[in-house]
């Protein structure tokens, strides 16, 4: 993992102290609240409908035992004894109090943790592949760039009041977890024409209320050209981005008004420019991060265990969560795993303190003490010895954390919506917890199959609802939550928007209608090996009206 | 014909809890059985003009829609009001009994 060098240490210390002095100052009333939102925000503290929101960045989800174990301490301390993942990797604090935030502020930094750019119109927390590093089917480790970014963007000074927020997701490996084409800048790990290692570039991706599929601009970008490049994208972005309407304001609706032969003449000529772009140091800097990336110190094992073998034929508990939430790592006898954060009736991502200790604890025990939050609201232990999986599954199961969902139809993502969030037109948790109960069985949940449901509580879109294989976008109908479906949608390299089913749900009949599309699904499907998304990318989502609307 | 004037409550988040908060008759109130009630539109301003000169407590005030029949608690008539009135209808954590004191405080 990448840690703080003194540079960073002294950067981050100054910038509490920095809020502390801002926060007495608003409330001894020196500060208006007009001067002090903008201030607070720049250090992710938000105000939601209930309380305050503190967001708390996780640099592309990697997080130490250490650091949860802190998370732990500062739930309890602070807050009411939980945290929540966000679908950015974060997590979020829900009730903190505003004369106790620089506090929980130093607490971070004693973990080398912030929440500095986790608000505003800047560039935002990097975001990865949860497997980043250990996958097997991974190109490059996409880790190094990620931080490389980070470091980059933090305080950019050119970079800090950019027409909107900014956010880029990386991905070292051709199938796609991170999301690359819904980001305002995704970059895919390639190899270029002599096997050079650099980046294909993607601009102009986003969901919200104008969702897009990001476009290529570059194929190829060699590796040690990527600050400068991304720099005359930003400049770009800066210099014709809209600021006259929010609505407008993201980078896609520039790619998009411009025309992408335009927009990527304009990079192109910024490019040449060679804004201080200076390969060499960025080259050199990228190789002094990658040694915090270096290879964990694995032992030589088989690929087969026979104790993981063994367990799995003789616990089928076991074995469902085996098969489901084990992911190939790259190195013999290590497996990476995934553990879900959705229990069945609970809310998508929220880890109490408890959970949070119990998750440090284990990973000390079986995974070097590291663990990746994904922008799915789990949690992956990134290097398990298949020798250790069942004794690691046992601890899991006994602390409730062992549900065998991974990809499952109870494995939804949904954003805090109207029980926590001022922008939200209707609840999305409450939403998630019934269609999980609905969907209990977990034989049922297997025999349906790989199937994502993505929640959002308003048009913006944090519950990711356009990408869902089905998608639930609660609004507001004259006073009344009511929720509209989307089908199809995908987040990964075969990206696509989800298409509106028709007429939306009250709360109370989204779980049937959600249940009558699943059945159908299982009647319609050529064989159990056709996902949902396939059967509905073959029959299109049009098929699923009638059952949708039968007994509506 | 003028369309029927909404009952109104002046609500804003606490400064140093962020909770919510209504104004009463004898000041801010976490209870909304205590806020007091515009039933025209200048009694409305008033109340919210008023708000508007305590930043020191109160932030982002604003009026909300309520019924406000004689001798029953104002209640909102948006659901996002509603929640605002009962907290998070999710989490069991927020219901603890602890939680719930920590609203009233
Ligand atoms: S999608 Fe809307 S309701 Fe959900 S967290 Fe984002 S802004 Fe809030």
């Amino acid at each position: 993992m990448y840690r703080y060098d003194e540079f960073d240490e002294s950067m981050v210390r100054a910038r509490v102290a920095e809020f502390r002095g801002q926060v007495q100052r608003r409330v001894d009333g020196s500060l208006t609240e007009d001067e002090f939102k903008p201030l607070r925000l720049m250090n992710g503290l938000y105000l939601q409908l209930h309380a305050y929101m503190l967001r708390v960045a996780i640099p592309y989800g990697a997080l130490s035992s250490d650091q949860m174990r802190q998370l732990a301490m500062i739930a309890e301390r602070y807050d009411r004894g939980y945290g929540h993942l966000t679908t950015r990797q974060n997590i979020q604090y829900n009730w903190p109090k505003l004369p106790e935030v620089p506090d929980i502020l130093d607490d971070l930094a004693d973990v080398q943790m912030h929440a500095i750019q986790t608000s505003g119109n800047c560039i935002r927390n990097v975001t990865s592949d949860p497997f980043a590093g250990v996958a097997a089917d991974e190109l490059e480790d996409p880790r190094p760039t990620a931080e490389l970014i980070r470091q980059w963007s933090t305080f950019h000074p050119e970079f800090s009041f950019l027409p909107r927020k900014f956010k880029i997701a990386i991905t070292g490996s051709p199938n796609d977890r991170a999301a690359v084409y819904f980001h305002d800048i995704g970059l895919r790990m390639v190899a270029g024409p002599d096997d050079d290692a650099g980046y294909e570039v993607i601009v102009g991706g986003g969901q919200g209320r104008t969702p897009m599929i990001g476009k290529v601009v570059r194929d190829f970008l060699p590796r040690e050209e990527l600050l400068g490049y991304l720099e005359a994208i930003m400049r770009v972005y800066n210099l014709y981005g809209r600021r006259d309407n929010k609505y407008k304001a993201r980078i896609k609706i520039l790619v998009h008004e411009l025309g992408l032969e335009a927009f990527k003449d304009e990079v192109e000529a910024e490019y040449s420019r060679k804004p201080d772009a200076d390969n060499a140091l960025a080259e050199a800097e990228l190789q002094r991060i990658e040694t915090y990336f270096a290879p964990k110190d694995y032992e030589t094992r088989p690929d087969r265990s026979e104790i993981f073998e063994v367990a799995r034929h003789n616990d089928p508990a076991f074995a469902a969560w085996a098969d489901q939430n084990l992911f190939s790592h790259k190195v013999e006898g290590y497996a990476a795993a995934t553990i879900t954060i959705k229990r069945v009736g609970g809310e998508p991502g929220d880890v109490t303190a408890d959970d949070m200790r119990t998750l440090a604890d284990l990973a000390d025990r079986f995974s070097f003490g590291e663990m990746r939050v994904s922008h799915e609201q789990n949690i992956v232990f990134s290097d398990v010895r298949k020798d250790d999986l069942y004794d690691l599954w046992k601890a899991l199961a006994k602390a409730e954390l062992g549900d065998a969902n991974k990809g499952l139809i109870t494995d939804i993502i949904a954003c805090p919506g109207l029980d926590y969030c001022a922008l939200a037109t209707a609840r999305s948790i409450p939403i998630a917890q019934k269609i999980s109960t609905a969907f209990a069985d977990p034989i049922r949940q297997r025999d349906i199959g790989p199937l994502s449901i993505k929640i959002s509580g308003c048009i913006n879109a944090c519950g990711h609802h356009h990408v869902g294989h089905i998608g639930i976008l609660g609004l507001d109908k004259a006073g009344e939550e009511f929720y509209q479906i989307t089908l199809g949608g995908d987040a990964t390299e075969t990206a696509a928007l989800g298409e509106r089913a028709g007429p939306g749900f009250s709360s109370d009949e989204v779980a049937g209608a959600i249940e009558r599309v699943v059945d159908h699904y299982l009647d319609v499907r050529d064989g159990e090996d056709e996902t949902f998304l396939e059967t509905c990318r073959r029959l299109g989502p049009d098929a699923f009206k009638e059952a949708l609307y039968a007994a509506h | 014909m003028a369309k029927a004037f909404s009952p109104k409550i002046v609500s804003a988040n606490d400064l140093m809890s962020g909770y919510t908060i209504y104004l009463g008759d004898a000041g801010w109130t976490s209870d909304i059985a205590d806020a007091e009630i515009a039933h025209d539109q200048a009694t409305a301003d008033t109340l919210l003009a008023a708000a508007e000169r305590q930043p020191e407590i109160a932030v982002g005030p604003y009026l909300v829609d309520v019924t406000g029949h004689l001798g029953s608690d104002p209640a909102p008539t948006k659901y996002r009001e509603v929640i605002r009135v009962s907290g998070p209808t999710v989490g069991a954590l927020n219901k603890l009994p602890e939680a719930a004191e920590q609203r009233a405080a």
